[in-house]
């Protein structure tokens, strides 16, 4: 190396240029979060896990329209995974059905996310220093629930679109996108409502408690605890109702709701009240993660 | 834009509940080096949050570089670039990547914000580890990997928070040789919030000191260092009995110091300074060090914040700082 | 009681930790001096018996470092802070007292002692969960006293904490230095350790380099001229009488100064103040620069 570059490494250079708009952190943030998960290699392993429900559903449709099944074959195999239009409601249910089915898998990988996105943070004064950087709480929330709702994206909503993409594509006209797009819609309004409700909660439940094993177990119990509770409830008094206590059934509900699915009034209006408690939780559930980002030292 | 005051502050107070953090604190800082002293719970950190505006204060007015901070947003919250005590360090990233991300947040776009990265590491010499993982910095390169970050932006106002934390001496040394070439060359004003009397006098020109929320001094370090003009501190080696014995025979004062071979003196009237060579010349001792018993900053820093919970007309020394100040 | 290294080495697989090391250290402030890496806390936590020397011996007093019975005799605070963060500093301290074998009301009066004397006696009865990291360190350095052990072993006892703080810490381990206890002290903040540590050992690279009073040790830096600065109206003039002395090496004449480089120190202040008493001329300040702990720190890592 030269002399004069040696030197030149040596001093100090200036920096002249734009700095763009503060908005602009929000990106860097879910950036940054993301590129954190990525490297970690239990997550492509939870994330391989997740996909192989997808890579199913993705066989399945390619099997049903595009092998010579015999008929009988064929049929059950699209009822059992819901691509046929259901006998009562005359809608399809197969989207649906695999959105709400990651629901597991999708669980197990927050879980991980959020200690790892979130408590961490905390956990390792990050907050402070993004704030240090001019970052605003808003910022860093939007931030982290963008990170967040990626994740759910990516097993829910992106996969769900891909399929809806190639049952078009594979399917005997391509009028399906056309015949079908309330469908496209509908997925999109699920998967936001997916993301969004399961972002909120889980960023909520890291802030307040920033290390992986009480939040993987918090988390989980979310999902296990009101359920049971629910179940019982329901039927010591035989009041339906209270199964809605269970987050897991009200996202079914909510899925029901985005793709108008009913096979009863009794399902409309309980999807209805399953959309309502989901709000009223998110709400909750931003505005404590909001707090706790605020608070943060 | 006043590019002749560094920050101003008058009438700031702040306070958590019941806790009075700053009390009617007035500052006025010209460009330069100025470090920020005070024991625990002085209102060292508030006053940093404040100007960094993660604190909105309670009362009075801020300037930074000439703008108002605390009224509406801060205009010039980029041209500040701050180190902080702790270590927020993201896990898994590497070195350019974490000064990268540092200048990003701070508005730089992606690209420009990783060469900038790659240079600024350069500088501060971490050129060789910077696609290291940051978990695997030691504490010295983690100091300077945050004054990278701090530095990423190139703003005008460093605000550094014991950048020498956790340094042995040859690192405490190379960073303070590091900031003050830096210092010296660009320009750029500093800020050093510090427990360390050394480092004060190494790198910085002026001094506040804060007290119970309450500024006890600001002004040039220099002022700091009265000088007791007839008091002496004497090392020697030889006969010192001889040689204090004869000190006293000359009507001054004489104490010993706790370490061997000091001697204090309290000069007579009408003293030539040669006399002390003189008498240790006939005692048989020899005289290895002569110096006005100065009181140094430690000492100063004891006396001004000693006293408890002075009432505020007590700032006396701040006022006539103050006058100096505008002076300059 | 004494702290004795025995001809100590510790490996690590192949790597050397510590070499041949051997001191004794005896009542009063030791101060312990070195990089990092050179093998400080590797040496601390032989003392200890924490880790044992894979060559020699390490005694507390009569007693093995790895024996049961030197443990009463130690206190040891160390660089990191693990807490039971749920308990307040009382508990804690207290709970160290009674594992050190103190019965419970014993442990209590101990316990709020040493609270006392490290300054956190109001402060102790809340949990360390909000403690800054000052009060912490205070913790530590209490827990470390509470079983009024006669050798005190203490790694960064001064980080993190304010002037107020190091001022009374200072007092507080010169006192215990005066009783006849003997403080070893590992601390990276040569100013403050040079003020109450009467003698000092530098280990660089797992070696001894230097110990004793800071003085010897920057006598024996024989290769390191002294640099002293005299503080004169007219410096020409005296330059111009030292200048051919045979222990001056080098002579620098600047305004209202001189700086001498001198290797026969003895003489040359001997010669000076022939000199100074003979012309009378007048001497604002005489000071050697670089006689001080950090200087001397820096020429043994030059020379090692």
């Amino acid at each position: 190396m030269g002399f004069s570059m040696l030197v030149d490494r040596a001093l100090y250079h200036g920096w002249e240029g734009r700095l763009r708009p503060r908005i602009w952190t929000v990106v860097t943030l879910t950036k940054v979060s993301l590129a954190q998960l990525w490297r970690r290699k239990s997550f492509w392993f939870l994330l391989a896990l997740g996909l192989l429900n997808f890579v199913m559903y993705f066989s399945i449709i390619y099997a049903v329209t595009q092998l010579e099944l015999p008929s009988r074959a064929q049929d059950n195999l699209m009822s059992r995974f819901g691509f046929r239009p259901d006998a009562e409601s005359g809608h399809e249910n197969g989207y649906v059905s695999f959105m709400t089915g990651q629901g597991q898998i999708v669980t197990l990988l927050l879980a991980f996310a959020g200690s790892l996105l979130v408590g961490s943070d905390f956990r390792l004064g990050l907050i402070p220093f993004y704030r240090s950087r001019g970052l605003r709480v808003r910022h860093i929330v939007w931030g982290k629930l963008i990170a967040m709702s990626t994740i759910v994206a990516a097993l829910t909503l992106f996969p769900a679109i891909l399929l809806f993409v190639e049952y078009g594509l594979f399917s005997a006209s391509h009028d399906y996108w056309w015949e079908n797009w309330r469908i496209l819609v509908s997925i999109v309004l699920y998967g936001t409502i997916l993301s969004g409700t399961l972002a909120v909660g889980i960023s909520a439940i890291s802030a307040y408690l920033q290390k992986m094993a009480p939040i993987a177990i918090t988390w989980i119990s979310l999902f296990v605890v009101p359920r049971i509770g629910a179940t019982q409830m329901s039927r010591a008094t035989d009041n339906r109702m209270w199964l809605l206590l269970d987050p897991w059934r009200d996202i079914r509900y909510a899925g029901r709701w985005a793709f108008q699915t009913y096979s009863s009034e009794r399902q409309e209006m309980q999807a209805g009240w399953a959309i309502l408690i989901l709000s009223v939780l998110t709400l909750l559930g931003l505005w404590a993660f909001r707090r706790k980002v605020r608070s943060a030292q | 834009m006043d590019s002749t005051s560094l920050l101003e502050t008058v009438d700031l107070s702040h306070s958590f509940g019941d806790v009075h953090a700053l009390r009617q604190v007035d500052l006025s800082l010209v460009p330069g080096n100025v470090a920020l002293l005070g024991n625990n719970g002085a209102g060292k950190s508030t006053l940093i949050k404040i100007l960094l505006s993660l604190i909105q204060p309670k009362q009075g007015q801020v300037r930074i570089l000439g703008h108002d901070i605390v009224s509406g947003r801060n205009p010039v919250w980029r041209r500040i670039g701050y180190m902080p005590e702790t270590r927020p360090l993201v896990p898994l990233l590497k070195g350019y990547e974490y000064v990268a991300l540092s200048g990003e947040l701070y508005g730089m776009a992606a690209k420009s914000a990783r060469r900038r990265a790659h240079e600024i590491l350069n500088y501060v010499g971490l050129e060789e580890l910077r696609y290291r993982k940051l978990d695997e910095y030691s504490t010295g390169n983690v100091q300077r990997l945050k004054l990278a970050a701090a530095l990423v932006h190139d703003p005008e106002l460093l605000i550094l928070d014991e950048p020498t934390g956790g340094l042995d001496p040859t690192g405490r040394t190379r960073m303070l040789r590091l900031l003050q070439d830096l210092l010296r060359s660009t320009g750029k004003s500093l800020l050093m919030c510090t427990h360390l009397f050394s480092d004060v006098e190494d790198l910085c020109q002026d001094v506040v000191i804060l007290h119970q929320g309450r500024v006890r001094f600001y002004g040039p370090v220099s002022e700091l260092r009265n000088r007791v003009s007839d008091r002496y501190q004497l090392g020697a080696t030889g006969e010192l009995d001889a040689f204090a014995e004869a000190l006293r025979q000359t009507g001054g004062q004489v104490e010993r110091g706790k370490t061997n071979g000091t001697l204090y003196f309290t000069v007579p009237h009408s003293w030539r300074n040669a006399r002390f060579f003189e008498l240790a010349e006939s005692s048989g001792a020899v005289i290895t060090s002569l110096k006005m018993a100065e009181e140094d900053l430690q000492a100063s820093f004891f006396r001004l914040t000693d006293a408890e919970d002075l009432p505020a007309e007590e700032t006396s020394t701040s006022q006539r700082a103050h006058g100096v100040f505008h002076a300059g | 009681m004494d702290l004795v290294f025995d001809h100590v080495s510790k490996f690590y697989g192949a790597v050397q930790g510590i070499n041949d090391f051997h001191c004794r250290i005896g009542p009063g402030v030791t101060a312990l001096l070195g990089s990092n890496g050179a093998g400080k806390s590797t040496l601390l936590k032989l003392a200890t018996g924490q880790l044992r020397p894979t060559l020699g011996k390490v005694r507390i007093g009569a007693y093995s470092a790895r024996s049961a019975k030197s443990k009463r005799h130690i206190g040891y605070s160390p660089d990191s802070s693990r807490f039971y963060e749920e308990m307040t500093g009382m508990e804690f301290v207290w709970a160290m007292a009674r594992l050190q074998g103190q019965s419970r009301s014993s442990a209590r009066e101990q316990a709020a002692a040493a609270l006392d004397s490290v300054g956190m006696a109001s402060r102790a009865h809340r949990a360390i969960k909000g403690y800054s990291r000052g009060m912490r360190q205070r913790i530590k350095i209490a827990q470390a006293l509470v079983h009024q052990p006669e050798v005190l072993i203490l790694d960064e006892p001064f980080d993190g904490i304010d002037p107020a703080g190091r001022r009374a810490l200072s007092s507080l381990l010169d006192e215990l230095g005066e009783s006849g206890r003997t403080v070893v002290l590992s601390s990276h903040l040569l100013h403050d350790v040079q003020a109450i540590a009467a003698k000092m050992v530098v280990i660089a690279r797992g070696r001894l380099v230097a110990s004793g009073a800071l003085a010897e040790i920057r006598d024996l830096l024989e290769d390191q001229p002294r640099t002293v600065q005299v503080e004169v109206d007219s410096p020409r003039g005296l330059a111009a009488d030292l200048v051919q002395s045979p222990e001056v090496q080098q002579v620098r004449v600047e305004e209202g100064r001189l700086i001498v480089r001198t290797s026969q120190s003895p003489e040359f202040f001997a010669r000076l103040q022939r000199v100074i008493a003979e012309s009378g001329v007048v001497v604002h300040r005489l000071e050697t620069l670089d006689s001080d702990a950090e200087s001397v720190f820096h020429y043994l890592h030059q020379e090692s």
